[in-house]
């Protein structure tokens, strides 16, 4: 068994702005990297074996402080089987700007939240992907404790997957926020996933007061 | 408008340590247990909580006291919060119901949703507790509620929410004693989301491998 901590990236200015990036390259503010240093806090005690993150510079760089923070003896591997869901020509936009430049697109995700946005991916083709990706880290790491730094998207359908959640259920995952932890474990033979706790606030405050975007 | 459920499992008890099935028979929560209680209040004071609802075991009720007595309120006690009747496999440890129950024991190796002891199967155990989630969520709107209740029950309304197929509910790991677990209900599309799940009390994170107390507890209560 393995045991996966999925942390989603600190707060970039998209995310202020509640603006999907998708696979746009947005860099972490000054928040983010904070909250970054404060997720390295909570994982001190753990005897991680690996920092894996997404190539996109949010993760990248919250995964570097992480293991700056955590002494540097663990160097962050990059998977860019990780990297956020493609939302195509909607990236860029608030959910407003999306609903006025793509209106049928738009209603049409809303009453199925699998189809792909702008030409991107749907939640099928990225849980997939970073199946594929979370199983070769599990097999990399039998037994072990590694974090993956990712993004919302991600962690929702590696959440819903670890349940062998139904995909049309996704929805019922509120959004993880930044910063947080979320805990898969991942057995590979006999294949066997459990979720173990979800969308866990780096510094243990309440979750309520957090504002949700995707990306 | 917004409602906000925290269900919060009860702190560790005697027979929870002692490896014995709880179902709806009690123990009292040990010292750990009642320090695990008063970290949950103290994480709960930070949200606003309106009422606080328990299920009516005395594990659960001595968590809910604890709580109530830190915010200032009074408990509900609802007794569709309870855990998981195992009938007369309550009380007993592994061991025991092997020599008294073999038979059954080997089924529910195979079978995890079938009643044991005479008791309740888990979808009887996530009807009441849904119904009493669903009176609580529309009594409450645009407020934060506690609800205490029990492993198996918590699971069971989890996976409702997720509308997560039965066969699939091991794939949940157990709550931890008095680990939170957030729920939000909008009261125009009657909609539940699953906002946490399994939120140590303590705010502090635990290594990966003692995070969630002993998994083999989370079915007995």
């Amino acid at each position: 068994m393995t045991t996966i901590i999925l942390v989603r990236h600190g707060t970039t200015a998209w995310n202020h702005e509640r603006r999907y990036q998708g696979q746009l390259d947005i860099p972490l503010d000054q928040t983010g990297e904070q909250e970054a240093i404060v997720v390295a806090q909570r994982l001190k005690n753990e005897k991680l074996d690996a920092i894996y993150s997404s190539q996109l510079s949010r993760a990248a760089r919250t995964a570097e402080i992480i293991a700056d923070e955590l002494g540097g003896k663990l160097t962050v591997k990059t998977i860019v089987g990780l990297q956020e869901i493609d939302t195509g020509t909607w990236s860029g936009f608030t959910p407003p700007e999306a609903q006025k430049k793509f209106p049928e697109q738009f209603v049409a995700f809303e009453k199925d939240k699998n189809l792909p946005r702008g030409g991107g991916e749907s939640r099928d083709q990225l849980q997939t992907r970073t199946v594929a990706a979370v199983s070769q880290i599990a097999r990399e790491h039998p037994g072990g404790t590694v974090v993956a730094v990712t993004h919302g998207a991600v962690i929702k359908v590696l959440a819903g997957w670890a349940l062998q959640l139904p995909i049309q259920f996704q929805p019922n995952f509120h959004g993880v926020v930044n910063g947080s932890l979320t805990y898969i474990e991942v057995e590979l033979e006999p294949p066997r996933t459990r979720l173990a706790a979800y969308n866990l606030t780096s510094d243990g405050g309440s979750p309520l007061s957090v504002e949700m975007s995707e990306g | 408008m917004l409602t906000t459920l925290i269900l919060v499992r009860h702190g560790e008890t005697e027979w929870n340590k002692a490896r014995r099935f709880q179902g709806h028979l009690d123990s009292p929560l040990t010292r750990l247990g009642l320090a695990q209680a008063a970290q949950a209040a103290e994480r709960l004071l930070t949200e606003q909580v309106s009422a606080v609802y328990s299920s009516d075991s005395g594990r659960a009720m001595q968590t809910a006291g604890a709580i109530t007595k830190k915010l200032g309120l009074e408990i509900t006690a609802d007794l569709r919060l309870r855990e998981m009747d195992v009938g007369s496999w309550s009380g007993l440890n592994d061991q025991e119901i092997k020599a008294t129950h073999l038979a059954e024991w080997e089924a529910w190796q195979h079978d995890h949703a079938m009643a044991r002891g005479g008791g309740e199967n888990q979808l009887q155990v996530q009807e009441r507790g849904v119904a009493a989630l669903q009176t609580i969520a529309t009594a409450h709107p645009g407020e934060v509620v506690v609800l205490v209740s029990h492993g198996g029950t918590i699971k069971s309304i989890v996976a409702w929410v997720m509308g997560l197929p039965l066969d699939c509910w091991p794939n949940f790991r157990g709550p931890g004693n008095c680990n939170l677990s957030y729920l939000d209900y909008i009261q125009a599309t009657h909609r539940f989301r699953l906002l946490n799940y399994n939120v140590p009390a303590t705010g502090v994170m635990p290594l990966a491998d003692d995070l969630f107390n002993e998994e083999s507890q989370e079915t007995k209560g």
